[in-house]
């Protein structure tokens, strides 16, 4: 079943045509992977997935829903997580505050939130916290500060935010991109593990290695627009993805 | 992990936090005692009353600047909006309890409207935004004479009185400022801490993340401005009721300096910070008068002292006495 359907999708910055008329179709219970080279479009995509920049045309089609004009927040609230290829985190707050803002979206009705707090009423959720942390293999006190978080960690926390925030489909902007070997294979590992909790995951990777053990199905883009697709074996051998490769 | 009980004095004050307004609380009981029994002057009560009503406007600016990152320099023009709204409904046979209400209201709503003009724009146009809004403010309370009488004020503004209770002399004003006060604080304080409240400090730390938890961002904006111009117009409200005479003056860029130093030295998003900066700059604003200075001077005086501590805060302590974000 396709959970996410992209049309035709065009979105330039200036002179540059980030994105120049790219399909893809996101199935579900699958680990789709999205390569090519640096500057090919790949992070311009989520952000028009996700709203934070508007295509200018094409269409995007999540659910049924087309989502190509809405408000970020509420492709959000329609079950999509991502993290960046960037993390930034709330630097005062802690491990416990983002996790629980992402798990729940009450802490936007005033009235609810005060009086929890005037009468002492807050549940506690450590319990699940520490559940998904667990999962990530995030192991720092819940109320360590974003702020004292290294890169690695930053790395890790973003992806629990994402498994915290109640989804349907997560997107990962090279989640591997900067980190360390050891690292490297127990994020691998954590995708894995998703994908047979039945989680729908895109995956952006630059390093084709990584992607070759846990992708399902991989897209390859090049100057904004599709140049091959097929599984992982298919496309490692593919002379135009090695052209591209090497050509950059 | 629950709350627990905390059932002892030394364990409370460890708790540096709780300690700070327990030792405030006590303080301001014993100054409000000894001007109820004649031993302070209504002097201090005077310098009380205040108090109290900055205390109102500075954790209510702090709520939006502090921790949301809302640089609104709207704020006493708000106050002011409050001020004179309560003023002419009283003066116009409204009861106490309904001008309240509306000089409430009514700063919420343009707060709110600042914010919505500028949804779309980057956070620095709402500084200039607000900053604009506050000449524009007054200069409708000095042009629009058959409203506000212009630079002449409004006088013989009405005590306040509820309930076939009036409040009569200072003493009975300190007394109940600082309830106003109080509530405002905890209120405040609970919204701060609430998660609503985190929210506000997560817009302030980085709007995409947060977008993208399916937070609705202008919304969250919205309802920060509207509560914080609440406060401001209560404060604006018991002011007008207090001294009994408003002018467009009362309500000028002057005091938005002072209240923009009170939220510097205490530190931003800091309710402690917020409290604290207002009885230390008031205290040194009194202290002022017992140096000879001419009263001609006193005024440029206060400013370049302002000035001055600004800078020393900039250079030597960022974050305030007690903030917890760099000014930037
Ligand atoms: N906000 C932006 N403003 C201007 N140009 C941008 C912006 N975002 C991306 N680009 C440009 O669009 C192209 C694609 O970038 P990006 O999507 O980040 O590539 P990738 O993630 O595949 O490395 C690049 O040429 C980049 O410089
Ligand atoms: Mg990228």
């Amino acid at each position: 079943m396709t959970l996410l359907k992209i049309h035709n999708l065009k979105k330039s910055f200036g002179g540059v045509k980030a994105l120049n008329g790219c399909n893809f179709n996101i199935e579900k219970n699958k680990i789709t992977a999205l390569i090519g080279p640096n500057g090919c479009g790949k992070s311009t995509l989520f952000n028009v997935i996700n709203k934070l920049e508007y295509q200018e045309s094409g269409t995007i089609t999540f659910l049924n829903y087309n989502i190509s004009k809405i408000r970020p927040y509420l492709v959000s609230e329609l079950g999509i997580s991502r993290t960046f290829q960037y993390p930034t985190l709330f630097e005062n707050l802690t491990i416990r505050d983002h996790i629980e803002m992402a798990m729940f979206n009450d802490d936007q009705k005033f009235f609810k939130s005060f009086f929890i707090k005037l009468f002492g009423l807050k549940k506690n959720n450590d319990k699940k916290i520490i559940e998904i942390l667990n999962l990530v293999g995030l192991e720092k006190p819940l109320n360590t500060l974003g702020s004292d978080l290294s890169y690695g960690q930053r790395k890790l926390l973003d992806l629990a935010i994402a498994i915290a925030h109640p989804h349907k489909l997560i997107m990962l902007d090279e989640p591997v991109a900067g980190i360390n070997p050891k690292l490297r294979q127990k994020i691998k590992e954590i995708l894995i593990k998703l994908k047979e909790m039945g989680e729908t995951i895109i995956v952006i990777e630059h390093d084709m290695n990584f992607i070759m053990d846990i992708a399902d199905h991989v897209y390859v883009m090049e100057s904004g627009q599709n140049l091959v697709e097929g599984k992982p074996k298919e496309i490692q051998n593919n002379k135009k993805v090695l052209e591209a490769y090497l050509g950059e | 992990m629950g709350t627990i009980q905390k059932n002892n004095i030394i364990e409370t004050l460890k708790d540096s936090q709780k300690a700070f307004w327990l030792i405030l609380f006590v303080i301001d009981i014993i100054f409000i005692f000894l001007c109820l029994q004649g031993i302070l002057n209504e002097y201090f009560a005077h310098v009380l009353v205040v108090i109290n009503i900055y205390l109102i406007l500075s954790i209510s600016l702090n709520l939006v600047m502090g921790f949301t990152g809302l640089l609104n320099l709207s704020h006493i023009a708000l106050f002011g909006v409050g001020a004179y709204t309560s003023a002419l409904m009283i003066m116009n046979g409204y009861s106490y309890l309904l001008s309240l209400l509306l000089a409430m209201l009514l700063p919420g709503v343009f707060a709110v409207l600042l914010m919505f003009a500028t949804r779309k724009l980057k956070s620095d146009y709402l500084m200039l935004v607000t900053f604009g809004f506050s000449f524009l403010l007054y200069s409708i309370f000095i042009s629009w004479t058959s409203l506000t009488r212009g630079p002449l004020g409004l006088n013989n503004i009405p005590k306040i009185s509820f309930f076939d209770f009036t409040i009569y002399s200072t003493n009975q004003f300190l007394v109940f400022s600082t309830i106003m006060a109080i509530v405002s604080i905890i209120i405040i304080y609970n919204i701060t801490k609430s998660s609503f409240g985190r929210l506000l400090q997560a817009v302030r730390d980085d709007e995409i993340s947060l977008k993208l938890l399916g937070k609705n961002i202008e919304l969250i904006k919205f309802k920060a401005m509207f509560i914080s111009g609440l406060f401001a117009g209560l404060a604006g409200s018991l002011f007008a009721h207090y001294s009994q005479y408003i002018e467009p003056n009362s309500f000028w860029i002057v005091d938005l300096i002072f209240l923009l130093t009170v939220l510097i030295v205490g530190g931003l998003a800091s309710n402690r910070g917020a409290v604290f900066g207002v009885i230390i700059i008031m205290i040194l604003n009194e202290s002022l008068r017992l140096l000879p200075i001419p009263s001609e001077i006193l005024g440029p005086t206060r400013q370049i002292i302002y000035a001055l501590i600004l800078i020393l805060i900039l250079l030597y302590r960022p974050k305030g006495i007690f903030g917890r974000i760099d000014l930037k």
